[in-house]
């Protein structure tokens, strides 16, 4: 077997961690002369004809940004509010996203794709680059990079990198432990937080929001020789925290947050991932292999009132392998780049989400609904139990394969990219549900009668999606480089499972009239199993942008226009409904303009991320109302991150001052725009002493306290806001040994 | 013929009788016995509040082994246009075979609804024929004066 060159390998994988540019400090780069690698492409990401920020580690570690949701704004356009719990990882991008089901943004990390959206929301340490594509990148990356890619990397065993014990503390009694190292062929990283929370359950009289959770980290790198490397990198991130900070909106008001049922997330993911990289005279290979485990388990109190309506378990333990194997050539040099590939992977989800309508539960969602369909002196239908549970059990398989090509020709200037991906994705589900019950109809039925009322069946749904890609670069000069791309991305289908509660409840009050030999004039309405698969959303985008490097001034700019087809949107369906379901839903379209300006004169720093975005309804009509032309609901018009900084050297230690301005909005809440959130700003501040080995800071988020809502929501004809997070001060001390 | 016919089929497995009807099962029409006549028609049913038609509506003529008395089940049966629609059982119906016409009788009866008595809809005056194919009767129920018109289904 012919050896392979690891000295071209490892120097490359430095390039990628040691960088140079003289806008290293500045908190996005885009794209600094020497290197930034995307995953994927077989260029590097400076020659790529699309939109790129890329977050170093210092700027990663100086902003805290040890999570996904940091991210907000900070990369232009990106929207990832903080609510809920971490199995509400919601991502807006470009204006597209939903508040459920599948994202819009692909996860990768150290080149590993993360299969499970539940798994989006965890801690980091270690990582040093946080690299965001922004736009479709299906032709590369598949299913679910519709409005971009996040491609996270860890540090190597290879870097030159400093053992690193990091400790936070601050408002909520929030600690957060982090730490670093390398040993041999190993890079290790583990991290912990711990919060009190931030929102009290006025019902409760304690915090709603605790959180724990440890991140473990293992990456072990091996150059067998100089031509084959093998890598396996292992995470697992354990949680447990409350969550679901509702409050309740009357009379012009957010209530408190009021509840009185069990709620919180408990979840287990770990991910091991393999990768091979080889070097061959003609042909460089990379392929991949993935076993990714998810285990968790939620409990909402589904009403989030005081009263006991109903509440939800959702457990799930959930197990996918992934595979993707590519072949590029190994000339750089040569006009003809080609890339091929193959992606597969299978996913297995054991799904169990109970609803028990609690007893006035029963009274206002069945009872009042049942015996509105029966004239009062006929009778009432009278359901005796305290608890009804309605038991839905999931077994969900899903599976895709994919072929892909890119090609890139480099003609003297110019760069032409053109792939396709031939993508196919299948899904099952079996659906196994129960309801259970005891009721009578007074004064006829002297005696209660139990009636069991199951579901049970199979529905299956299969795609196959053509993902093409053409774009060109042109170098006007060593500092301006034009790009225009036209490309695809989709959005995975799937199945609804949570309004399976809904079709039990209305299948429940059909079967009890139909069991008592009544049947009401107007039959209660539902959807059914077969109603619950959604297939995929399609998004094409058009783009042209300019980078520019000057001296220690950079600007990236960029506009877009980009046309959704079978957009997945959350609608509530017809009948009573207490669930959410997702459909596709018409057809939208978003353009925007985003841009990244970043100066960094001497000691000072500054830089800028802004966009903006006109999301819009082309065509939607959901039966009852039409709202063509109206905003997309939860999409950001405007995001904004503006820093600025100054280093002042004292002797040998270095006084570092930032300050930072956050800004996101406007926001539509629904459909039909009568909820909104104007723009709002948020100053932030860091402060630092920083000597050669270690350093202390104090950190500021929200200073000035604004307050707002990062999170809406209808259940039941209640309208409910989840708060943003208040004023937070974290001290901290950063240690390399 | 017809007569032999009819025997045949009032020698056939029984229902059990009207007063042990079971209140804890549904009343569906795969549960009345084999040796039960279907029935297609239109029931009309003049309530105080409007006159209320039921089309293609079907009944069924239950019989009792060794009985001349009948149990008559009307499914998905509407009384008023403000009721739903419901399964009913009149027990304890007098069936009685002159020259080719089978009387059906009934001074009073309480019918069965949602497996239990509605003494509310109390049947009286019920007076029906069978004479070939066709089923007719009309009956009160409670205040409302009801008849049937139908045909056989084969």
């Amino acid at each position: 077997m012919r050896t392979f060159a690891t000295a071209m390998t490892t120097a490359f994988l430095i390039s990628l961690f040691a960088i140079v540019s003289p806008l290293e400090d500045t908190l996005v780069q885009q794209l600094p002369p020497i290197t930034v690698a995307a995953p994927k492409e077989c260029i590097q990401a400076e020659r790529m004809a699309s939109a790129i920020s890329a977050i170093p580690y210092s700027m990663l570690h100086k902003n805290s940004t040890f999570r996904p949701n940091a991210l907000s704004s900070v990369i232009p356009g990106l929207h990832i509010p903080d609510y809920g719990a971490s199995l509400t990882s919601t991502i807006y991008m470009r204006g597209l996203g939903s508040r459920m089901e599948n994202p819009v943004m692909g996860l990768y990390i150290d080149g590993i794709p993360v299969i499970d959206k539940n798994a989006y929301d965890f801690d980091w340490e270690g990582v040093s680059r946080a690299t965001v594509l922004r736009g479709p990148h299906g032709t590369l990356y598949g299913r679910n990079a519709m409005s971009g890619v996040l491609s996270l990397s860890t540090f190597s065993p290879c870097d030159d990198y400093r053992p690193t014990i990091r400790l936070e503390y601050g408002t909520a009694n929030t600690v957060r432990v982090g730490i670093s190292f390398t040993a041999g062929r190993n890079a290790l990283s583990a991290t912990f937080r711990h919060t009190d929370g931030y929102f009290r359950n006025s019902w409760k009289n304690e915090m709603c929001d605790p959180y724990n959770g440890l991140a473990l980290r293992w990456k072990w790198v091996n150059n067998y020789n100089d031509r084959l490397r093998l890598t396996n990198s292992l995470s697992a991130n354990i949680s447990s925290e409350g969550g679901f900070a509702y409050g309740k909106w009357q009379d012009g008001v957010r209530n408190p947050v009021s509840f009185n049922d069990e709620s919180g997330y408990k979840r287990l993911s770990v991910i091991n991932g393999v990768s091979l990289h080889h070097n061959g005279d003609r042909i460089i290979t990379d392929a991949t292999a993935s076993l990714q485990v998810l285990a968790d388990d939620m409990h909402m109190d589904q009403d989030y009132t005081p009263k006991s309506i109903f509440t939800l378990q959702q457990k799930q333990m959930s197990g996918a392998g992934t595979m993707e194997i590519s072949i590029r050539r190994a000339e750089t040099g040569s006009v003809w780049q080609p890339q091929t590939g193959l992606f597969s992977f299978y996913r297995r989800n054991s799904l169990s989400a109970p609803v028990t309508f609690m007893r006035d539960g029963i009274e206002t969602l069945i009872l009042n609904n049942a015996n509105s369909h029966i004239p009062t002196d006929i009778g009432r239908l009278v359901i005796s139990d305290t608890e009804m549970p309605v038991n839905s059990d999931f077994m969900i398989d899903s599976w895709n394969a994919a072929l892909f090509h890119e090609s890139v020709f480099e003609l003297d200037r110019w760069l032409i990219t053109a792939g396709v991906r031939l993508d196919y994705e299948g899904g099952t589900m079996d659906y196994d549900c129960m309801a259970r019950l005891h009721y009578r109809f007074e004064p006829v039925m002297k005696a209660d009668r139990e009636l069991s009322v199951p579901y049970k069946g199979n529905v299956s749904h299969s795609h196959f999606e053509v993902l093409p890609k053409l774009s060109v670069l042109f170098r006007a000069s060593s500092e301006i480089t034009l790009f225009g791309t036209s490309s695809k991305g989709y959005r995975a289908g799937g199945f609804n499972t949570q309004i399976f509660s809904d079709i039990l409840q209305n299948k429940t009050m059909t079967a009890t009239m139909t069991d008592m030999g009544v049947y009401p004039d107007r039959p209660f309405v539902s959807v059914t199993a077969s109603d619950t698969g959604y297939d995929p959303e399609t998004a094409w985008n058009l783009e042209l942008g300019t980078r520019i490097h000057h001296g220690r001034f950079s600007a990236a700019v960029s506009a877009y226009y980009m046309d959704v087809r079978n957009q997945q949107l959350t609608v509530f369906p017809p009948g009573m409904s207490t669930g959410r379901m997702m459909t596709n839903a018409g057809r939208s379209r978003s353009m925007g303009v985003e841009t990244e300006l970043g100066w960094a004169p001497g000691q000072f720093r500054s830089h800028l991320s802004y966009s903006w975005c006109d999301a819009r309804f082309v065509s939607f009509n959901d039966g009852n109302n039409d709202y063509s032309g109206n905003r997309l609901p939860y999409v950001p018009g405007h995001t904004l991150h503006l820093t600025a900084g100054y280093g002042f050297n004292i002797g040998s230690k270095t006084l570092d001052i930032d300050a930072s301005l956050r800004g996101e909005g406007p926001f539509c809440w629904n459909e039909s725009a009568t909820q909104k959130e104007p723009f709002r700003l948020r100053a932030g501040a860091r402060i630092a002493l920083v000597f050669n080995d270690w350093e202390f800071y104090v950190r500021a988020d929200n200073l000035t306290d604004e307050p707002g809502n990062s999170f809406y929501f209808k259940s039941m004809g209640n309208e409910f806001f989840a708060s943003v997070k208040p004023r937070t001060l974290m001290t901290g001390i950063t240690i390399k040994l | 013929m017809k007569r032999t016919v009819f025997i045949l089929v009032a020698i056939a497995a029984a229902l059990v009788s009207c007063d042990k009807i079971e209140s804890d099962k549904p009343l569906e029409e795969s549960a009345v016995r084999s040796d039960s006549l279907f029935y297609s028609g239109t029931l009309l049913a003049n309530a105080s509040s409007g006159d209320c038609t039921t089309p293609d509506m079907k009944v069924s003529i239950n019989l009792t082994f060794k009985s001349d008395s009948v149990s008559i089940s009307l499914f998905k049966a509407k009384l008023a246009q403000r009721m739903p629609a419901m399964d009913i059982v009149i027990p304890n119906i007098t069936m009685k075979k002159e020259a080719d016409v089978t009387l059906l009788t009934s001074v009073r009866a309480v019918p069965l609804a949602m497996g239990n008595e509605f003494p509310a809809y109390t049947v009286t005056g019920f007076n029906g024929r069978i004479n070939g194919d066709s089923l007719n009767f009309s009956l009160s129920f409670g205040s409302t004066p009801t008849s049937f018109n139908g045909k056989i289904i084969k």
